[in-house]
């Protein structure tokens, strides 16, 4: 079979005669009919899904895309004191930056993402676990309603929005990789990869 | 999100210009993974092996040239093209296991419900115009669905076999949500 008139009848563009035809064709073969409706269903409904974000990491690596808005932090705790490992680069040296100050067991890392300055907050506390605040700030102005999706073992793990002073608040959580999707309503702004151990 | 591959941006990715190919990348991954999400009897680690060589051997090609999109004769949209090697790659991979693909079929109660749904007068007059632009087996049967009747007792009334009814079900239905849409 043609693959392409099996699109061609999908999309309407089949004369009628050969569009009666292929039905007819249709009819009489179930393998056939299979694919049919498979792509019938797909050409109609566009199921339509970002991968997550290692995935997609992987194919711009295959296809040579540097990723501008993507955060990928290492952090390591040494009794309080939290040891940057992997994201130096990111790292905030603004005194005081309007979330909250870096000091020893505190970090700040900032990047720009698609005309969005976001910022991600770690702080280390005494029973191991980390305290995080996600903001989000356009032009210098603080940006309510960006959701950030939290990810940890591909599971959605948490969600968060900004609220009128551009944060999230801070929350907590423990050591592990996490993975955070940061999006408006109408698009995906990028992503923090995080380690934390 | 709404964003179509055109023949406009294929060219411009073949031309290997930058901004095109990263529209062009994010917009295939959406289909593709998509696509790839609705085989629920493929597991997720499997869905990533094929992702990757979907864009591999059938985008971006083996030696890096875009032989995947050369081989797109533009004769269809590209996305349903996209859809098209998507789902031949995962039936060859459930095959490939042994494993034969359950497909989720139209159910024929969600066709019964189109003609006993509440409709204001517009929608039940596009819907009786629908029905009449449908070839006269087709209408018929649909007749049979609005009354109840099963695909097996359509079947059997009609002297065919179940699935090829089951078939002219999901076409006519097709068919009839397409008309709807665009009346």
């Amino acid at each position: 079979m043609d693959n392409n008139k099996i699109l061609r009848y999908l999309e309407g563009q089949l004369s009628s005669q050969d569009q009666e035809a292929f039905e007819a064709l249709i009819e009489s073969d179930t393998e056939l009919q299979l694919e049919v409706e498979m792509l019938g269903n797909f050409i109609d409904n566009e199921p339509k899904e970002n991968p997550p974000y290692q995935l997609r990491q992987k194919i711009y690596n295959m296809i040579g895309i540097k990723d501008e808005s993507f955060m990928d932090v290492a952090i390591k705790k040494a009794d309080k004191i939290l040891d940057i490992i992997l994201g130096k680069e990111y790292s905030l040296n603004i005194e005081p930056a309007f979330v909250t100050r870096s000091s020893q067991n505190s970090l700040l890392f900032s990047k720009k993402m698609n005309n969005y300055e976001i910022l991600c907050d770690i702080s280390s506390q005494d029973n191991g676990n980390f305290l995080m605040n996600l903001a989000a700030s356009q032009n210098d102005i603080e940006q309510d309603n960006i959701k950030f999706s939290i990810y940890k073992n591909q599971t959605n793990f948490i969600e968060k929005y900004t609220q009128l002073n551009g944060n999230t608040g801070s929350f907590i959580i423990d050591s592990g990789t996490y993975y955070i999707n940061i999006s408006t309503l109408k698009s995906e702004l990028g992503n923090i990869k995080i380690s934390l151990s | 999100m709404n964003q179509e591959i055109d023949n406009k941006l294929l060219i411009a990715v073949i031309n290997n210009d930058k901004k095109s190919i990263n529209s062009f990348i994010d917009l295939c991954q959406q289909i593709i993974w998509g696509a790839l999400k609705t085989f629920d009897q493929i597991a997720y680690q499997d869905k990533e092996d094929l992702f990757q060589i979907i864009f591999q051997k059938k985008i971006f090609g083996m030696s890096g040239n875009w032989s995947g999109i050369k081989k797109f004769r533009g004769d269809s949209k590209f996305s349903s093209f996209l859809y098209q090697i998507t789902r031949n790659e995962a039936i060859s991979f459930l095959k490939s296991k042994g494993m034969k693909y359950k497909p989720q079929t139209t159910s024929i109660d969600e066709v019964h419900h189109l003609f006993h749904k509440n409709l204001n007068i517009n929608d039940d007059l596009s819907l009786k115009y629908c029905l009449s632009q449908l070839k006269d087996k087709e209408k018929k049967i649909m007749e049979l669905v609005s009354q109840g009747y099963k695909q097996r007792e359509i079947a059997e009334k009609l002297d065919e076999k179940a699935n090829t009814i089951a078939a002219i079900i999901s076409r006519a239905n097709r068919k009839l949500k397409k008309c709807m849409q665009d009346n």
